[in-house]
């Protein structure tokens, strides 16, 4: 475990997962550290999958998984620190929105009191007071996403594992989901969100996980994975006063491989072999009187590190 | 610890009952533990109906009749015998029927004429007792049942050919085997025969005579079935009522009121040719129980297909009652033909109707196929709904949550067939006078009767939700298993003992209260459906059905802690 125990961390140990002859994941090693955590993939990838595993509603066919040092085949420690809000979008029949979350609650053992006060705090939370009373089978699907995060998140738990939770809401629910879910991870949670958004993974992710076919492909914080793929250039686009002079003095360099003129005449997009060379060519320029507004990595993006990674035909956006 | 799963189980018991009593799924269910209330209410209807109507015969009638005058009647009396006993009938039918059989039974008695033949060494069935003996034989059916001795008498004379019976209570009588009969050496015109089948009309037997020249001849026939149970006697070709009887004994000893019937049969002889042997039928169905042969056609002659001439018979109807009891006697040409004495309505009768409604339709049918609506969705019912996963995200152990399931269906099954079984209790009951009903329940055992049916309800509910629990975890398509479970339990009484003890049926027949007597005529093997011929004790039982249970259970619990959710493969 590179010297870190499965006490402070979720870990897979060479997991595999097979329904009969299809493959799931397979030969899935991670250590999950807390923060925000995005499991990215197109589908079919392994997500759910992961996650499932993760909560013990499917078990391994091979390897090891420990999270924060509980096994997921003892739901009865798992879910006391794990909240998962699924995919599913299927209620107990006849349930309200409060008593969806509050019978979830008595199922774990809390007492009528607090099961009503950790309910409705939650349900606040996800701001659905007002439909709480409603049957759930009368919620739209954003509603019905936002009571599943509100059972998720009901117990206060360090773990939460958040299967595609953005999908239904409109862009204010949204925002304060995300808002939500960096709260969480500020207070030393663990969020795991499966999503296929991905810009708004992009932003909100301390890290990621990017799957395909059931492998891990990559993991870790998305500059890092960036960073790491030798074979594609880095793209940076700049913006400057004196975007051709700035071209010329890049051309010269051998790490240059091709410089593109914004049509404003205000900014260059630069292709180099060599990022820490482009930058120390940078800092001459600026000495040398050319005004630079802004030097950004125009493809260390989610997106563009998946593109690479895997290949154009598999890229989700 | 153990408060945190309490708690835990009263959770899961509060979110399933009010999705099992509420559901539209469950309304099936009510349908079903409902009916036998409508048909004890409907049975109710009829009672009060059939009770007034032999109160009205009993005060119509020109005599008040007892049962002793009732019992009085027989066989073989004229009408005007019957009236001058009873008095002239308040109901009366009467019709004509063309018909082959002559009505009258043999005369009783010596003096006819033919050369009776000795069977003795050819007895293998104990077919006649003397009323009230009881005996462990399985009589003249396989089932307990023979001719009364005290009716049939030693010897008969149809049609002025004298017959003669072996003696009652050893063996008296032949069932067939295919076997040869010596007879008296002589020349015979005819082979007279009492004989009847059992368990059916059995036709197209051979008979066959053996001339000692080595020639033979041989008639095919068929045998009416002894018992009054079997619709038409004595309606064969070539066969004729010789001996009517308005009832059978029993190896209980008693005396079971259904007619019994012997028939005649004649067979004309090649009367050039000494006889040597009878062989007959290798069938053990054909009962012989006299043959007599004659020198001069005495009897009805037939030939290999003969048919008796068909003659219009005056048949004639009465009723009588003596408001408890209804005597229905049927007359043909002048004589008493049948007699029906039928008890009215009473509890301790009823109570046989209302157990078998209770074993074949309530515990096998309804409970069994309520509890498979409502285990079997405790599970696998929330897998085809795809929200299993809210009870697997909790943190709750799922053999807990098991349990709390189980415990839930339990609950509801029990509301439902209980309720429903305590309905039945009263509507059943009620039909009768306070008094009845007061004797039936505090000096008959009623109560006690009451509580083992809802005692028997509440394990059948126990028993068969803990397979059909298991049927749901352990099986993606329950239905199967299910039907296998049924199949089991319908087959329970004919596997070997061993088998027999896991299962649900086993037990609850040994707790049921009230035996069901096997309908006269039922062939030994469907009377093991009825009857309950190695039973257990209460105590057993009850811990039969309640380990049975728990194993269930508990093989269960293994896999609940496996079970994956996976809803797309389902």
């Amino acid at each position: 475990m590179n010297g870190v125990t499965s006490k402070d961390r979720i870990v897979f140990e060479d997991v595999s997962k097979f329904y009969g002859e299809i493959l799931g994941v397979n030969r899935v090693n991670l250590s999950i550290p807390p923060g925000v955590t995005s499991l990215v993939g197109p589908n079919g990838s392994g997500k759910t999958t992961l996650m499932n595993l993760m909560t013990g509603l499917v078990r391994p066919t091979r390897g090891l998984i420990r999270v924060l040092n509980h096994d997921p085949s003892e739901p009865e420690k798992l879910f006391k620190i794990l909240g998962y809000s699924t995919q599913f979008d299927s209620f107990p029949k006849g349930l309200t929105g409060f008593q969806f979350v509050y019978s979830y609650l008595r199922l774990g053992g809390s007492d009528s009191q607090t099961a009503q006060q950790l309910a409705w705090r939650a349900i606040e939370r996800v701001n659905l007071v007002d439909a709480a009373p409603r049957n759930v089978a009368a919620y739209s699907k954003g509603m019905r996403q936002r009571i599943r995060l509100a059972q998720a998140l009901c117990h206060n738990p360090r773990v939460l594992v958040l299967d595609e939770p953005l999908n239904g809401l409109d862009p204010l629910a949204r925002a304060e989901m995300i808002a939500l879910f960096r709260a969480a991870a500020a207070d030393g949670c663990f969020v795991i969100i499966s999503s296929h958004i991905l810009h708004e993974v992009d932003a909100i992710s301390d890290q990621v996980i990017l799957l395909s076919n059931g492998y891990v492909v990559a993991e870790g914080q998305i500059h890092s994975v960036r960073n790491e793929i030798h074979e594609h250039p880095a793209q940076i686009l700049v913006r400057c006063n004196r975007p051709r002079d700035l071209a010329a003095r890049m051309m010269e360099s051998e790490h240059t491989i091709e410089v593109s003129i914004h049509h404003d005449e205000h900014g260059l997009l630069i292709k180099t072999r060599d990022a820490d060379q482009f930058y120390l060519m940078m800092n001459q320029a600026a000495m040398n009187g050319v005004e630079i507004e802004s030097v950004a990595p125009a493809d260390d993006d989610v997106n563009s590190v998946y593109e690479y990674l895997v290949g154009n035909d598999e890229v989700v956006r | 610890m153990t408060n945190l799963w309490w708690a835990q189980i009263r959770s899961v018991i509060r979110l399933e009952m009010k999705k099992t009593l509420f559901a539209r799924r469950g309304l099936r269910i009510y349908v079903l533990a409902l009916l036998p209330v409508l048909l004890f209410t409907a049975h109710a209807v009829i009672v009060s109906h059939e009770r007034g109507r032999s109160l009205a015969i009993a005060r119509e009638g020109e005599k008040k009749v007892t049962y002793q005058d009732l019992l009085a009647v027989k066989t073989g009396m004229t009408n005007k015998e019957v009236i001058a006993l009873l008095g002239k009938p308040p109901e009366r039918f009467h019709w004509t029927e063309r018909t082959t059989r002559r009505v009258a039974s043999a005369a009783i008695g010596t003096g006819g004429s033919g050369t009776p033949v000795n069977l003795s060494t050819a007895y293998n069935l104990h077919s006649i007792y003397t009323d009230s003996t009881t005996y462990n034989t399985g009589g003249l059916d396989g089932a307990g049942y023979a001719y009364s001795s005290n009716l049939l008498t030693p010897n008969r004379i149809l049609n002025g050919v004298q017959f003669n019976f072996g003696l009652a209570n050893q063996l008296d009588g032949i069932h067939g085997t295919g076997q040869p009969i010596s007879l008296p050496a002589g020349q015979f015109t005819t082979l007279h025969l009492l004989a009847a089948s059992v368990y059916g009309p059995v036709l197209g037997q051979a008979i066959t005579v053996t001339y000692t020249d080595g020639s033979a001849s041989t008639f095919t026939q068929n045998f009416s079935d002894w018992c009054g149970c079997v619709p038409n006697p004595g309606e064969q070709p070539g066969e004729s009522l010789a001996v009517v009887m308005p009832y059978r004994d029993s190896r209980q000893g008693t005396q079971d009121r259904q007619a019994s019937y012997l028939y005649g049969y004649a067979f004309a002889l090649n009367r050039a040719k000494t006889v040597q042997n009878l062989t007959l039928p290798d069938n053990r169905n054909v009962i012989i129980l006299a043959a007599t042969l004659t020198k001069h056609s005495q009897g009805t002659i037939v030939g290999n297909s003969g048919q008796a001439p068909l003659v219009d018979v005056p048949h004639e109807s009465y009723t009588y009652s003596d408001g408890s009891h209804d005597l229905y006697v049927s007359f043909a040409d002048g004589q008493v033909d049948s007699i029906n004495l039928r008890e009215s309505f009473t509890l301790p009768n009823e109570s046989v109707a209302f157990a078998a409604v209770f074993q074949f339709f309530y515990l096998r049918l309804a409970i069994f196929f309520g509890c498979l609506g409502v285990f079997m969705n405790l599970f696998r019912g929330e897998v085809l709904d795809k929200s299993l996963h809210f009870y697997f995200l909790a943190p709750i152990r799922r053999e807990i949550l098991m349990v709390g399931k189980f415990l839930a269906g339990l609950l509801a099954t029990c509301i439902i067939f209980v309720s429903s079984e305590v309905l039945q209790i009263i509507v059943f009951t009620s039909q009768f006078s306070p008094n009845a009903r007061d004797l039936y329940l505090y000096q008959n055992h009623g109560l006690e009767q009451a509580a083992a049916y809802v005692g028997v309800t509440a394990l059948a509910c126990l028993g068969y939700g803990a397979f059909f629990l298991a049927a749901g975890i352990l099986f993606r398509n329950p239905i199967l298993p299910a039907a296998a479970i049924l199949v089991w339990e319908a087959v329970n009484p004919f596997l070997p003992a061993l088998l027999k003890k896991f299962s649900v049926i086993y037990y609850l027949k040994s707790l049921c209260p009230v035996d069901i007597p096997s309908p006269p005529g039922t062939p030994a093997l469907l009377s093991l459906l009825v009857s309950n011929p190695e039973p257990v004790s209460a105590p057993v039982a009850i811990l039969g059905v309640v380990g049975v249970s728990i194993l269930v259970l508990y093989v269960s619990s293994l896999q609940v802690r496996r079970m994956e959710i996976n809803y797309t493969t389902e």
